[in-house]
C-alpha cells in the first residue's frame, strides 16, 4: 500500500443558475454535491460516469481550474483550496491536465516547439539550449520525430496532436496526471497506440493518473481503482476487478450490461435503464439513481439518500439493497 | 436467392475535386445487402463510411463529388441511371436515414409535428404544391389537404409512440430543443420509419450517445427491423455495437471494403490483417495491461494515397508486390467471408 499522494474530502461545486429581470440566482445545478475520494501514489483511478455527471468538473475543481464550493484537496498533505493564487501556480506544476479534443486544446499559431516549451518558459525553468533540448527529450518520449518540432497542429493527425498535448503535460515533471478522456476523440487503432503510450509512461516516470471517461473497456484497461458517479455523486468506488467481477450498485450492473462487448458470442442479460440522467439535479433526501433504477424496493429511496458503505474490502457502495 | 438482393455496390470509384488535387475517396467499393439483413460497415474516421452510405440515396454532392465508374444497384436498378424526380420517389418510399448528431438533423424553427407531417407529406403522390402547403397556413384552410394533414398527424403520433416518446400527443408540438439527445434520435427514428422503407441507413446513430442510452436505442432500432422487416446499413466504428446488432459485416478501409463477412466469421476468424489489427486494438473483457495493440502509423492522404494496397505501409505482413499492385478483387475464403488480400489471393 503506497502513501495517497492526493485525497478530496466532501468536494462540492455548486454553479449558480441565474435568470429573471435582474438576473437573480433562482437555484443550483449541483455539479458535484460532495464526493471523496484518494489516490495513491503510482496508481490509476478512473473516474465513469454518464454525460452531465460531473466528472469533469471533478478533475477542473481539483486543478483549482474551478474554484470549489466546499470541500478539501489535499495533495501531498497540503490543502490546495487554502493556497493563494500564485502558490496554486506553483503547485499545479505538478498535477498537469490532458484534455479530451486534441484539436482545440493546442494553439494553432504555435509550432509543435513552442507549445511544449511554453510551461518550461512560464515556470522559468528553462531556456535558451537547455530548453531546446529538454523539448527535443519530450517529443521523443511520446513517440514523435524531431523533425516535427517546426511544424503546427494543422499539420498532425489526431493521434499525434494528443501526443503533443501529453509532452507538453509532462514538460513540467508533474506527479499526476488529470486526464479528461484523452481517447474518446481518437479512432480504435489509434487509441490503443495513445493507451499504451499512457501505460508506457505510467511505467517509467512513476506517474499518478485521475482518468475520467465514459468508456468502461478503457476504464477497465488502465486503472486500478474506478468511481462511478452519478449526479455529482459516487455511487460505487472500489478495485477495478471488484466492480467489473462483482458490480454492486444496480447502475453499475446497468452499465456494465450495456457496454456492447466486440464479441458475438458474448451472451449476457442485458439491463437496459429507462429514462435519461436529469441535470437539474435530484431530488432533496432520495437516492438520485432511484427514479432510474430497476431494483427500487422500497419507500426508503425515496426518502433518504443512502451514504457509501463499505461492503468488501476497499469496495463501497451507496445503495439501500446493502443495509 | 438473386431475388433477397437488395442493395449491390459493384466497384464503386469516388473521386473529390479539392484545390489541392483529386482525392480518391471510394476506390472500388463492393457491397452487398441482403434483406432483412442487418449489415455493419465499420472503419475509421476519413475512410468512406458515410461517402458508400450516401451513394444509395445518391446524395453525395456532385460537383465536387465525382463517381467515376461503378454501379450501385437497388432491387436491381441503377441507381446511378435514375432522373431527379425517380429520385426523389426513390429516397422517400425506399429509404431512410438516421444521422449521427440528432441535434443538427432536426429543424429547431418548427415543432415535431410540423417536421414529421412534411415528411409523411414528401412520400405521398401528390403533387409538390399540395406536399408544401401541408407545411401549415394554406393547409388548413383548404378541405381536401386539411384531411390529409389530419392523416398525417394520427400517423405522426402513432410513430412518434412507437419511437418510445412517451405522451406522444403532447409532445408531438414540441421543439427540438425540448428535447434531450436520446429522444430526438427517437424522434428520427420515429420520422424515418413512418412510411415503411426498404432500408434503413443507420450513420453512427448512437455515437453521440451514453452507454446506458445507446442500449435504449439500439433495442428499439432492433425492435422495429423485424417488426417492419427493414434491411439496414448500420455504420459505426464501434466493433461492440456491430457484434450486438448485425449479422454481416464489412470492413472499410481507405476507401475499400477489405474483408466482409457474417460476424461470426470476421470476429472469430479474421483473415485481412487490417481486420485482425483492428480486434487486437480494442480491450474487451477481461484484456490485461499491455494486451491491446495498436496498428503503428495512421490513414494515409488522400490525395496523394501509398500506391498498391492502401494499407500496406501499415501492415505487417505487407509483400513487396503489396507496393506494386493494385489489390486483388475479394476472394472468397469461406462461404460469404470476402477478403481482398494477396495473402489469400
Amino acid at each position: 500500500m503506497g502513501e495517497n499522494l492526493l485525497e478530496v474530502r466532501g468536494l462540492k461545486k455548486y454553479f449558480p443558475i441565474r435568470g429573471g429581470l435582474f438576473g437573480r440566482q433562482m437555484g443550483y445545478i449541483k455539479a458535484v454535491d460532495g464526493i471523496d475520494l484518494s489516490i495513491e501514489c503510482g496508481q490509476s483511478f478512473g473516474l465513469v460516469g454518464e454525460t452531465g455527471s460531473g466528472k469533469t468538473t471533478v478533475g477542473k475543481t481539483i486543478l483549482r481550474l474551478i474554484e470549489p464550493t466546499e470541500g478539501q484537496i489535499i495533495f501531498e498533505g497540503q490543502n490546495l483550496c487554502r493556497l493563494s493564487e500564485s502558490e496554486m501556480r506553483q503547485r499545479r506544476a505538478e498535477m498537469q491536465m490532458i484534455f479530451q479534443n486534441p484539436y482545440s486544446s493546442l494553439n494553432p499559431r504555435m509550432t509543435v516547439k513552442r507549445i511544449v516549451g511554453e510551461p518550461l518558459v512560464i515556470h522559468g525553468r528553462a531556456k535558451g539550449r537547455a530548453l531546446d533540448e529538454k523539448v527535443r527529450e519530450l517529443i521523443s518520449l511520446v513517440g514523435l520525430m524531431e523533425d516535427h518540432l517546426y511544424r503546427y497542429p494543422h499539420e498532425f493527425s489526431g493521434g499525434q496532436r494528443q501526443r503533443i498535448g501529453i509532452a507538453r503535460a509532462l514538460a513540467l515533471e508533474p506527479k499526476m496526471l488529470i486526464l479528461d478522456e484523452p481517447t474518446s476523440a481518437l479512432d480504435v487503432s489509434v487509441q490503443a497506440q495513445v493507451l499504451d503510450l499512457l501505460l508506457d509512461l505510467q511505467q517509467r516516470l512513476n506517474l499518478t493518473y485521475l482518468f475520467i471517461s465514459h468508456d468502461l473497456a478503457v476504464i477497465r484497461y488502465i486503472c486500478d481503482r474506478v468511481a462511478l458517479m452519478y449526479m455529482g455523486k459516487i455511487l460505487e468506488i472500489g478495485a477495478v476487478e471488484d466492480i467489473f467481477q462483482q458490480p454492486m450498485h444496480p447502475y453499475t450492473r446497468a452499465l456494465l450490461s450495456a457496454m456492447p462487448v466486440a464479441d458475438p458470442e458474448y451472451e449476457a442479460e442485458e439491463i437496459i435503464l429507462e429514462g435519461e440522467i436529469s441535470t437539474l439535479g435530484g431530488e432533496e433526501g432520495a437516492c438520485r439513481f432511484a427514479p432510474r433504477c430497476p431494483a427500487r424496493k422500497s419507500a426508503r429511496c425515496t426518502e433518504e439518500e443512502p451514504v457509501l458503505k463499505e461492503l468488501d474490502d476497499g469496495h463501497l457502495v451507496a445503495c439501500h439493497l446493502y443495509d | 436467392m438473386q431475388d433477397d438482393l437488395l442493395v449491390e455496390i459493384k466497384d464503386l470509384h469516388l473521386n473529390f475535386h479539392t484545390f489541392d488535387g483529386v482525392s480518391k475517396v471510394l476506390n472500388g467499393v463492393n457491397l452487398k445487402i441482403w434483406r432483412g439483413d442487418i449489415v455493419g460497415l465499420v472503419g475509421e474516421t476519413g475512410c468512406g463510411k458515410t461517402m458508400t452510405a450516401l451513394s444509395i440515396p445518391r446524395l453525395i454532392p456532385c460537383p465536387p463529388g465525382e463517381i467515376t465508374s461503378g454501379q450501385v444497384l437497388f432491387e436491381g436498378e441503377d441507381i446511378l441511371q435514375k432522373t431527379q424526380e425517380e429520385m426523389r420517389l426513390f429516397r422517400a418510399k425506399k429509404l431512410a436515414m438516421i444521422f449521427q448528431d440528432p441535434t443538427t438533423s432536426l429543424n429547431p424553427v418548427f415543432s415535431i409535428g410540423e417536421q414529421m407531417i412534411d415528411i409523411i407529406g414528401s412520400r405521398l403522390d401528390t403533387s409538390r404544391a399540395v406536399r408544401l402547403s401541408l407545411l401549415g397556413g394554406l393547409g388548413n384552410i383548404v378541405p381536401t389537404v386539411q384531411d390529409l394533414r389530419l392523416a398525417a398527424r394520427k400517423r405522426a403520433i402513432e410513430m412518434l409512440h412507437r419511437g418510445g416518446i412517451g405522451d406522444a400527443p403532447k409532445r408531438n408540438d414540441d421543439y427540438p430543443h425540448q428535447f434531450s439527445g436520446g429522444m430526438r434520435q427517437r424522434v428520427l427514428i420515429a420520422m424515418a420509419l413512418a412510411e415503411a422503407p426498404s432500408l434503413l441507413i443507420a450513420d453512427e446513430p448512437t455515437t453521440a450517445l451514453d452507454v446506458s442510452i445507446q442500449a435504449q436505442i439500439l433495442r428499439l432500432i432492433k425492435e422495429l427491423v423485424q417488426e417492419l422487416n427493414l434491411s439496414v446499413l448500420l455504420i459505426t466504428h464501434n466493433l461492440g455495437v456491430v457484434a450486438k446488432m448485425c449479422q454481416r459485416v464489412a470492413v472499410m478501409y481507405a476507401g475499400v471494403i477489405v474483408e466482409y463477412g457474417s460476424i461470426m466469421d470476421v470476429f472469430k476468424n479474421p483473415k485481412h490483417p487490417y481486420t485482425i489489427g483492428l480486434l487486437r486494438a480494442i480491450p474487451t473483457y477481461g484484456t490485461k495491461k499491455g494486451e491491446i495493440k495498436g496498428i503503428p502509423g495512421s490513414v494515409p492522404n488522400f490525395l496523394h494515397p501509398p500506391p498498391g494496397c492502401r494499407f500496406h505501409p501499415r501492415c505487417e505482413h505487407a509483400m513487396p508486390r503489396c507496393a506494386k499492385e493494385p489489390p486483388p478483387a475479394p476472394t472468397e475464403v469461406a462461404s460469404g467471408h470476402e477478403v481482398s488480400c494477396f495473402l489469400y489471393s
